[in-house]
């Protein structure tokens, strides 16, 4: 060690063992910070967590007054052919068109499919699945079982408070 | 003037152009740039607030070397009405794209302020802290442009930064290279401190600097490796001394870098090296294209353009540091990092971005300011006025699309040959510095205009 010592220069005497002591410290910070990190992903992680700080809706977010207020603009350039067309009808004037990439459903089903629509533009789907009010068809038929598998780039088109004349005539005008 | 009403003068102008620019970056701030115009800004706070609540960094990426993404509608902003297009974020876990001190920063200001879910993180929630490191780079420009030049120069520094429409906008973005020019900045002013004063503790203290750049992306190795050169390059220095001097600052800098791979390491070491690789093979974009779209375009997203005229004045007051000998410290200080970073900037192919140019722009102006402000006791004033005119009328021109200024094009068509005829032909020094003067202030109260007119609207008019 005396003869590592009196051959070292002067500056590696003042620098060698700045630099060894904070490589000594590093290395104590840089363990603690691994098991720190490794514990608390151990501790704080579940999937229900990882789904819920992805999907929950901001209380701070605007809720739509209908689902014609807010729609998703542009279509899913990626999807590959995977994904359909909510059209919602609110009244004669006002209709929102949203196109939903399929992948991001777990269960591709009508009531999913018109479920997400709704907690990303902000408004509640129960009275369109549910009581009736609302008529939904899947490329001009009409959708009785919401648990049904979507097809593929469907045009799903929900009316509210349409009699089946008008929707027929809508229909007729857009063919 | 006594030398201390001067430097009374000079702080309280320093507080004066700090605080105009916190104002112009506060301003509108939640709108421009749009948000959703960039996902990063939400990508990067994600990873914060997933951090804190998952003790897993989860986030937006689509980076091929995650093998397979989890594709999700986060309808932050209402992104998906507006700017985000209609395909869903690419969400992967662990997000290891960047190191994570931006995002602990802004996703840890935003759990402070309530949010516990993504949605919750908006733009004008995750937004607020850069507007401090705005100012903090303001402050910054002004620190080390006094250090190499004086307070004049120091002052038109700070006020370039402070009212640059370019930058008022872009400094807004959560953005790693933000929080890279903070610490880049910064570093060179310890290192500058270390090598006037002698003083140890600034060595360390620039190292750390360095370090702390390198936490916000990887891109900051460009600090380290600037702070090595100019500590390696010193002039009457023995090679011994160099040396360690150099060792310790690159051992104490790098170490934050091998961090980052700790911190890869204790989520998914083999997910880490895969991502590394898919950032390094990014394309390799060294061609003569792209040195001319950043000589002569000022991006804010890939696509976004903010024409501005005082990036181009940067480069070539750069061009002219450099042709100019004997200005060392100018050199190491100014230069130096420019080209430094040029080399990074070049290699990670990131010449489409806007935000990756974002690190060139304090030195930029820095070389503006100290060509201008030399200008201005010089006799022959051509060359500065020219350097003046080109971003006022840019910036003129801007304005012009935002306001009826049909009636000035006249005053601008005549004017112009006759400003440059005047200091052409014209010699009387103290007229010629009031005009000289006026024609600077005239261009800062351009930007200072510009930027009040950013509404979103114009914003998203203008290109």
């Amino acid at each position: 060690m005396s003869c590592y010592t009196t051959n070292m220069s002067k500056e590696a005497r003042v620098f060698l063992p700045q630099i060894l002591w904070y490589s000594a410290i590093w290395l104590v910070v840089a363990s603690a910070l691994f098991l720190i990190l490794r514990y608390r992903r151990s501790t704080l992680y579940s999937k229900e967590k990882y789904e819920a700080l992805l999907t929950t809706v901001s209380d701070k977010r605007q809720k739509a007054t209908d689902p014609c207020q807010f729609f998703i603009a542009g279509d899913p350039v990626n999807a590959n052919g995977n994904f359909a067309k909510a059209i919602f009808y609110c009244d004669k004037q006002r209709k929102a068109v949203s196109t939903l990439d399929l992948s991001v459903l777990t269960t591709p089903d009508y009531r999913s499919m018109l479920e997400e629509v709704g907690r990303i533009n902000g408004f509640s789907t129960e009275e369109i699945v549910k009581d009736g009010s609302w008529k939904c068809f899947d490329d001009q038929e009409q959708i009785f079982n919401f648990s049904d598998k979507i097809k593929l780039k469907s045009r799903v088109e929900c009316f509210f408070n349409f009699t089946d004349g008008e929707i027929r005539t809508l229909y007729a005008e857009n063919n | 003037m006594p030398k201390t009403t001067k430097t009374i003068v000079s702080i309280g102008t320093a507080v004066l152009i700090s605080i105009l620019g916190f104002y112009l970056r506060y301003k509108n701030h939640t709108l421009v740039p749009l948000p959703g115009e960039s996902t990063d800004e939400y990508s990067y706070s994600w990873v914060g607030l997933s951090l804190i609540e998952l003790g897993l960094p989860v986030s937006r990426s689509g980076l091929t070397g995650y093998g397979g993404n989890d594709y999700r509608y986060i309808n932050v902003d209402r992104i998906f009405s507006t700017t985000a297009g209609g395909s869903p974020l690419e969400i992967n876990q662990p997000w290891l794209d960047h190191p994570p001190l931006l995002s602990l920063i802004t996703g840890g200001y935003a759990y402070l302020s309530g949010a516990r879910v993504f949605e919750d993180a908006t733009a004008r929630v995750i937004r607020k802290p850069l507007l401090l490191f705005g100012v903090t780079t303001i402050i910054l420009v002004g620190v080390l442009t006094y250090q190499l030049v004086g307070a004049a120069a120091a002052l038109l520094a700070m006020a370039l930064l402070a009212t640059s429409p370019l930058v008022t906008v872009t400094s807004r973005m959560i953005q790693g290279e933000n929080g890279v020019i903070a610490a880049f900045l910064a570093s060179l002013i310890f290192l500058s401190s270390y090598l006037t004063k002698k003083k140890k503790i600034f060595l360390w203290l620039a190292a750390l600097a360095a370090g702390v750049g390198l936490l916000f992306k990887v891109s900051g190795i460009a600090v380290a490796v600037c702070g090595a050169i100019i500590l390696f390059s010193q002039e009457n220095k023995k090679m011994a001394l160099k040396f360690w001097e150099t060792a310790l600052f690159l051992t104490i800098s790098l170490s934050f870098l091998a961090l980052f791979f700790v911190y890869g390491a204790a989520f998914d070491w083999s997910t880490f090296v895969i991502v590394w690789q898919s950032n390094s093979t990014r394309p390799y974009d060294i061609g003569f294209g792209s040195l001319l779209d950043l000589l002569t375009t000022t991006k804010i997203t890939v696509s976004k353009r903010l024409t501005e005229g005082w990036p181009l004045v940067g480069w070539i007051s750069v061009f002219l540091l450099l042709a100019v000998e004997k200005r060392r410290k100018l050199f190491s200080f100014v230069v130096l990092p420019v080209l430094v970073y040029l080399i990074i900037f070049l290699l990670m192919g990131g010449s489409a971005y806007g935000w990756y140019r974002l690190p060139f722009i304090p030195f930029l102006f820095i070389a503006v300011a100290v060509i201008l402000t030399e200008g201005v006791s010089s006799a022959e004033k051509l060359l500065p006025v020219v350097l003046t005119l080109i971003p006022l009328g840019m910036t003129v021109h801007k304005l012009s699309e935002a306001h009826r200024l049909a009636a000035i094009i006249p005053f601008w068509r005549y004017g112009l040959p006759a400003v440059i005829g005047w200091f052409l032909f014209v010699k009387r020094i103290r007229l010629n510095r009031f005009l000289y003067v006026a024609l600077i202030l005239a261009a800062l109260a351009a930007n200072v205009w510009l930027n009040l007119s950013l509404t979103p609207e114009f914003y998203l008019k203008i290109n």
